[in-house]
């Protein structure tokens, strides 16, 4: 019995160690393990860094003319949303310019837009918006809200004041009730896009990178293998479970300082959402990383060239970010999907971790992930010995 | 000429065996586009993700603040699942990813409105998640202004102003957001334009490479040049015009799925969309042979197009404008085929503007065909003498 275990324990030592051979000798493998972690998550962030859409091209056209439209048109520019462009003679000139994308809104003063402020009634101000892309509407959708919001306030006051002169004061007392509202952002207060997105895009980054990389390995043996006869030369001679553990084992190492960097650092520095205790994000992350390694010991199996993973792979990143339900919320997923994606680690370790790093929870909070987490790990390991055990071509002098 | 005929005929014939060979060039071209097609489409059915699930801290219980919690259960962007007793209970929800946000109403706050002492409503927001976020603060935001216009103008009206002077004193200017081409602010009908076509370019892209430098990496790439008389320009014709041929009828059906089926907005002739989904094949073909031809190592050329082509959905401009990246990120984003498809998708189906203001479009599409052809020389010395890099 004793003997039995320290002969497990040799031949899983021998897995590991010769996987980290072959791992660290093939640079398209290094390249999938530590390059792509190390640098993808800086190439995102570069493209997301600038977090808001300011300054959106708007185009005017004054009818009216008078004070009050220059003065709405002198706030919109002075806002950080968008830019005044230009002012255009007509609408058709102003719809020139939006087809040739040098403004993305118009804004139409109509001919009576003082006179009607002026007598007591309300005037509408038509506001075309370019709806190519949904940020661009939403900084003008912002900015003209600010905008509409302060010129209604001071001339609210300008009325009052007459109203007041006129001795209809509000009731007796002169007071006006109103209600203040504050909108307090939780999470990513800066309320940018970045860091929105970016936490889940670096759990996915380590989800893939592990699978790829994985795959790339599992195919190389079996390219080997058959290049001699059916059997991998370096591949170590034991059973199935040692040598799915030894492997694990090998590449949960291998991801221990790309987790960290990634999941630890590069929030750092771009100065994303820091919250959450950084042990227990890794206490969270270790059932995610052994999920994820099983989970591409199953995929491996149809992989039969190293390269094909590309070619079949590749692909999911978008697919798995859709499924987490980051940019699509899973609250409003069908029943079919929410199962679909449940069955990815991906799914659970985003949610998990922003809940953590973007919202400070603690490990506690976030059990009902996590413990999903470790049942994919039984699922994936269970699945990856079948697979292994019954499909594979047997090494040399297994028993 | 009609020996080169001949020779292309060939070569064709070739390329379709080649295509049929193996099942992985089948799956690649047609299976996963079709099911990310799919999978989008059917995962985003109900257009906007409405009824954000969120949580109402009501600590005064007044007539006036239940009044509002029931106002912002019947919003259509909210749907309030739980009613907390306190701030920590609340918090705990979010942080647990129960709801994406709350509305806090404070203690004697009905009272203090009446007094005119101007309590304070704050909503809170998950934007950790942002468009379910977004949402919500619409909504939150909307309540809060009625409520406070609903105040002032019971006030005013007791005051003794006339009814139709005090709606105009509560809103002077009323601004009219028309969006153009997209009124119902629809979120798939982007994601369904930018991300599925993406897909299927990042295919096109890493079929192309691996079916060429396939040749390199079992040495069989000498025999192949000489079965297509020697010419690199026959041997790539016949081992792409099937793709091509297929990737094509892939993308026409995604195109008729989007716009027939799911009735997206479509502004234009389907055939100029089906021109230009065909010339994105194209484009994409010529881009891989191009990576080829500076790095005939299949392993290399994969990555590249692999990162290219990945980046893409985030470079390509698809949810931030290209002005608001740092420029020099910015730039990239115009050597991305799929960047000038999605562009001729807005001006024509979307906007349905004139074709005239897509010209430049159609253009640089072609142009990546015509670029495919600088490094067909060290192609095929590659070819000649064929070394595998693993």
């Amino acid at each position: 019995m004793k003997r039995n275990i320290w002969h497990s324990i040799t031949d899983i030592f021998l897995v590991c160690k010769r996987e980290f051979h072959l791992a660290t000798r093939d640079m398209g493998v290094v390249l999938f393990f530590l390059a792509l972690p190390t640098v993808y998550p800086i190439l995102y962030t570069l493209i997301y860094n600038r977090e808001l859409v300011r300054d959106v091209a708007v185009v005017v056209v004054d009818d009216c003319r008078s004070e009050t439209s220059r003065e709405y048109a002198r706030r919109l520019d002075a806002s950080q949303y968008v830019e005044i462009t230009g002012y255009a003679a007509n609408m058709q000139e102003a719809r020139h310019a939006m087809a040739q994308k040098d403004c993305y809104a118009i804004i139409h003063f109509p001919e009576d837009f003082e006179e009607c402020i002026g007598r007591g009634e309300t005037a509408h101000l038509p506001v075309y918006c370019d709806m190519s892309l949904l940020l661009r509407y939403k900084s003008v959708l912002m900015a003209q809200t600010d905008v509409t919001a302060s010129m209604n306030v001071d001339i609210q006051a300008d009325v009052m004041q007459i109203a007041a002169m006129q001795g209809l004061s509000a009731g007796n007392s002169g007071i006006i009730p109103t209600v203040k509202s504050t909108s307090v952002p939780m999470g990513n207060t800066a309320t940018g896009l970045a860091s929105a997105l970016l936490p889940g895009i670096l759990v996915l980054i380590l989800q893939q990178s592990l699978v790829l990389g994985i795959c790339m390995l599992a195919a190389g043996s079996r390219e080997r293998a058959r290049r001699n006869g059916g059997i991998d030369p370096m591949a170590i001679p034991t059973t199935t479970t040692r040598s799915i553990i030894g492997k694990a084992l090998c590449y949960f190492i291998i991801y221990i300082v790309p987790t960290i960097y990634i999941l630890r650092f590069v929030p750092m520095f771009f100065s994303f959402p820091q919250n959450g205790h950084s042990l227990d994000i890794m206490i969270f992350m270790i059932p995610f990383l052994l999920s994820t390694i099983f989970m591409g010991m199953v995929i491996q199996r149809f992989i039969h060239e190293r390269e094909t993973v590309f070619l079949l792979f590749v692909f999911s990143s978008v697919l798995f970010l859709f499924l987490s339900g980051l940019s699509w919320p899973r609250y409003d997923m069908s029943t079919l999907w929410l199962v679909i994606s449940g069955c990815f680690p991906s799914t659970w370790a985003v949610n998990g971790y922003i809940a953590m790093k973007s919202n400070g929870a603690e490990l506690w909070q976030v059990s009902h992930p996590y413990a999903i987490l470790w049942l994919l790990t039984t699922a994936y390991f269970i699945l990856s010995w079948v697979i292994t055990h019954f499909t594979l071509p047997r090494t040399a002098g297994k028993n | 000429m009609k020996l080169l005929l001949k020779l292309i005929y060939g070569s064709v014939r070739q390329g379709c065996l080649y295509v049929m060979s193996r099942p992985l060039f089948l799956v690649s071209i047609v299976a996963i586009p079709l099911l990310s097609a799919f999978l989008m489409l059917n995962l985003m059915n109900e257009g906007l993700a409405n009824r954000v699930p969120a949580a109402i801290v009501d600590l005064d219980g007044s007539e006036l603040s239940r009044t509002l919690a029931a106002n912002l259960d019947a919003m259509q962007t909210t749907n309030v699942v739980i009613t907390c007793s306190d701030f920590a209970e609340a918090r705990d929800a979010v942080q647990r990813g129960e709801i994406i946000g709350f509305f806090l109403i404070p203690e004697n706050f009905s009272s203090e409105a009446i007094a005119g002492r101007t309590p304070e409503i704050s909503y809170y927001t998950n934007y950790a998640y942002i468009v379910p976020a977004s949402l919500m603060y619409k909504g939150f935001k909307t309540i809060s202004v009625l409520s406070n216009g609903a105040l002032v103008k019971a006030t005013l009206t007791s005051a003794g102003l006339p009814d139709g002077s005090v709606s105009a004193l509560l809103q002077p200017i009323v601004a009219d957001m028309h969006m153009i081409s997209n009124p119902w602010t629809n979120y798939p009908i982007y994601m369904s334009n930018s991300f599925i076509p993406g897909i299927l370019a990042l295919m096109v892209m890493l079929v192309t490479v691996f079916s060429i430098t396939d040749e390199i990496k079992r040495g069989t790439s000498p025999l192949w040049l000489d079965h297509n008389g020697g010419s690199i320009v026959v041997a790539l014709i016949g081992r792409l015009a099937p793709q091509t041929l297929l990737f094509t009828l892939t993308g026409w059906i995604i195109q008729l799925s989007i716009f027939g089926w799911l009735d997206f907005p479509l502004h234009c002739h389907i055939s100029i969309m089906m021109v230009a989904m065909l010339l994105l094949v194209l484009a994409c073909q010529g881009f891989a042979v191009l990576i080829c031809g500076i790095t005939p190592n299949m392993r290399i050329a994969l990555s590249i197009c692999s990162l290219i082509s990945v980046l893409a959905f985030s470079i390509g401009a698809f949810t931030i404008p290209v002005e608001d990246m740092y420029g020099w990120v910015g730039i990239v984003s115009y050597i991305l085929p799929i960047r000038y498809y999605f562009l001729i998708y807005i001006d024509q189906a979307l906007n349905g503007i004139s074709l005239y203001y897509s010209r430049y479009y159609f253009i640089a599409l072609l142009v990546f065909v015509l670029l495919s052809f600088i490094p067909l020389f060290n192609l095929k010395r590659m070819c000649r003498r064929p070394v595998y890099i693993p």
